[in-house]
């Protein structure tokens, strides 16, 4: 199965300019690169060089990061403008964005903001989907989200939420495993459970990667999104639990803070890659063209 | 209202002596893992845009001063690498770097640097298409810069300085900085006050 130019049975990894020459070099048997949009939105230079040879030899994700999809205010539309040039210049396989929050009149925040989830948030936020997606012209991935708080007004379930927004727009979905875990061990829940009830056939894309581990004003565990480390143990396991379930999804190995080097991230893709393959036998079907 | 509970949840992050809004149902340390995402991804990412500055300060300065900075001057869009465009007026303003004149400048510089970096591509004008223009058009003729050149002005050894402290190798101490400043205003004098 192809999954918009993207062998589903393969993974790979977010691309750093610094692995560009090994990676030219030999051009590995990776699936695909992720880059995010907001790293390709000046006008030229080396940095659009470097992709343009590397979209050349592997297919493309375009993982956006300042969007603020999950804002109150309306979206920043020179930033639509920016992010319509980047996929419309790569003609990427994937693109996808988080249900998170990071613009305000205070300015740009450079994080991924929790929201509630209400039915005024879920009117806002398919709203905001819907302009992007028909701004683009192209269908969009929204990625679970990593959080920290909660709010007391929230009277929606993440997965319910995500599930009806999926239904609303008619947006894919991208599951982050390691999200998952981290919110699930912040708020106390039960990160097998939120992936039994996730709405498996409109995943596009799985990511996967490592977070940090401190502990809160009580002494409870609380885990950062630090994509600073190989995936933990715990995620792999929900991801095993995932494949065993639903076959090949795409995935992706972020790995953004404390970069390793190339062959380290590479052995990485190959284990999940071989992980992947190694599960043939899927309940879930996928509806992802 | 979600636009309420979102303004109350930018001052909290704006300002860390604030409590935690009423809105959310979370300790403190929950919300300082944003509180602390924001200036550490700031600082680091001016780190990036100013390698330069921050070596010859060294790093806890410029980590320190690039917290002020960002307090101050949050980023206008989400694509950081336009990020810092007023970094060198602020230096220029900032009491603790006084004693490190040129470090304004530096900054300017490689702000510039990045710009051009990332600008526009196009074929620069050759010497050959100057030659065919003919004589006579010379007067009329208007020379637009290329997208990634830059005109900048300094009052001291900027250039130098930066030339010699984008080479990797070990931080530099004052004292070094100190002997090449000395040869990099020699260099201007010649060069520009020689010219005038």
């Amino acid at each position: 199965m192809v999954t918009s130019g993207i062998k589903a049975d393969t993974a790979g990894a977010g691309f750093k300019p610094r692995h560009g020459a090994e990676i030219f070099a030999d051009l590995p048997d990776v699936g695909f690169f992720e880059v995010h949009a907001e790293n390709y939105m000046g006008a030229g230079g080396p940095p659009h060089a470097q992709l343009e040879r590397l979209a050349a030899d592997y297919p493309m994700s375009v993982h956006g990061v300042g969007l603020s999809i999950g804002g109150a205010g309306d979206l920043d539309t020179a930033h639509l403008v920016r992010l319509k040039r980047v996929l419309d210049r790569y003609q990427p396989a994937l693109f996808s964005e988080h249900l998170a929050w990071s613009t305000h009149q205070a300015g740009y925040f450079n994080d991924l903001l929790a929201l509630p989830y209400t039915t005024e948030t879920l009117n806002i936020v398919a709203a905001h989907i819907d302009q992007v997606q028909s701004f683009v012209g192209r269908r969009m991935a929204l990625e679970n989200p990593a959080t920290y708080i909660r709010f007391s007004e929230s009277t929606w379930d993440e997965v319910d939420f995500l599930a009806e927004l999926q239904r609303r727009t008619g947006c894919a979905l991208l599951l982050d495993v390691n999200n998952v875990y981290v919110s699930a061990v912040n708020h106390g829940r039960d990160a097998a459970d939120y992936i039994a009830r996730f709405p498996m056939q409109h995943v596009e894309e799985i990511h996967l990667a490592g977070h940090a581990e401190t502990q809160d004003d009580d002494g409870k565990r609380l885990l950062i999104d630090a994509h600073d480390s190989a995936v933990s143990y715990p995620v792999l396991a929900l991801y095993q639990r995932i494949i065993a379930r639903c076959g090949h999804i795409p995935t992706l190995i972020e790995w953004d803070n404390d970069v390793p080097a190339w062959s380290v991230l590479r052995g990485e893709i190959e284990k999940i890659t071989a992980a992947l393959r190694a599960n043939t036998d899927a309940e879930c079907f996928s509806d992802v063209a | 209202m979600w636009h309420d509970t979102q303004h109350a949840f930018a001052v909290a992050l704006n300002d860390p002596a604030l409590s935690v809004p009423d809105v959310m149902s979370t300790h403190g340390a929950r919300l300082d893992v944003y509180r602390n995402n924001i200036p550490v991804g700031l600082g680091d990412v001016l780190a990036d845009i100013f390698p330069v500055v921050r070596r010859l300060v060294g790093a806890d300065f410029f980590a320190g001063m690039a917290q002020v900075y960002a307090k101050k001057c949050r980023p206008a869009s989400p694509v950081l690498a336009e990020y810092g465009q007023t970094f060198g007026d602020f230096i220029d303003a900032f009491a603790p770097s006084r004693g490190v004149p040129y470090l304004a400048d530096v900054a300017r510089l490689e702000r510039a640097w990045l710009d051009a970096y990332h600008a526009e591509d196009q074929a620069p004008l050759s010497i050959a298409a100057l030659t065919e223009i003919a004589r006579t058009d010379l007067d009329d003729l208007v020379v637009i810069l290329h997208p990634s050149a830059w005109l900048l002005n300094f009052s001291g050894p900027a250039v130098s300085i930066w030339q010699t402290f984008s080479m990797p190798g070990p931080s530099s101490p004052l004292g070094e900085i100190n002997r090449i400043r000395g040869n990099a205003v020699d260099a201007y004098n010649k060069e520009y006050q020689g010219a005038a």
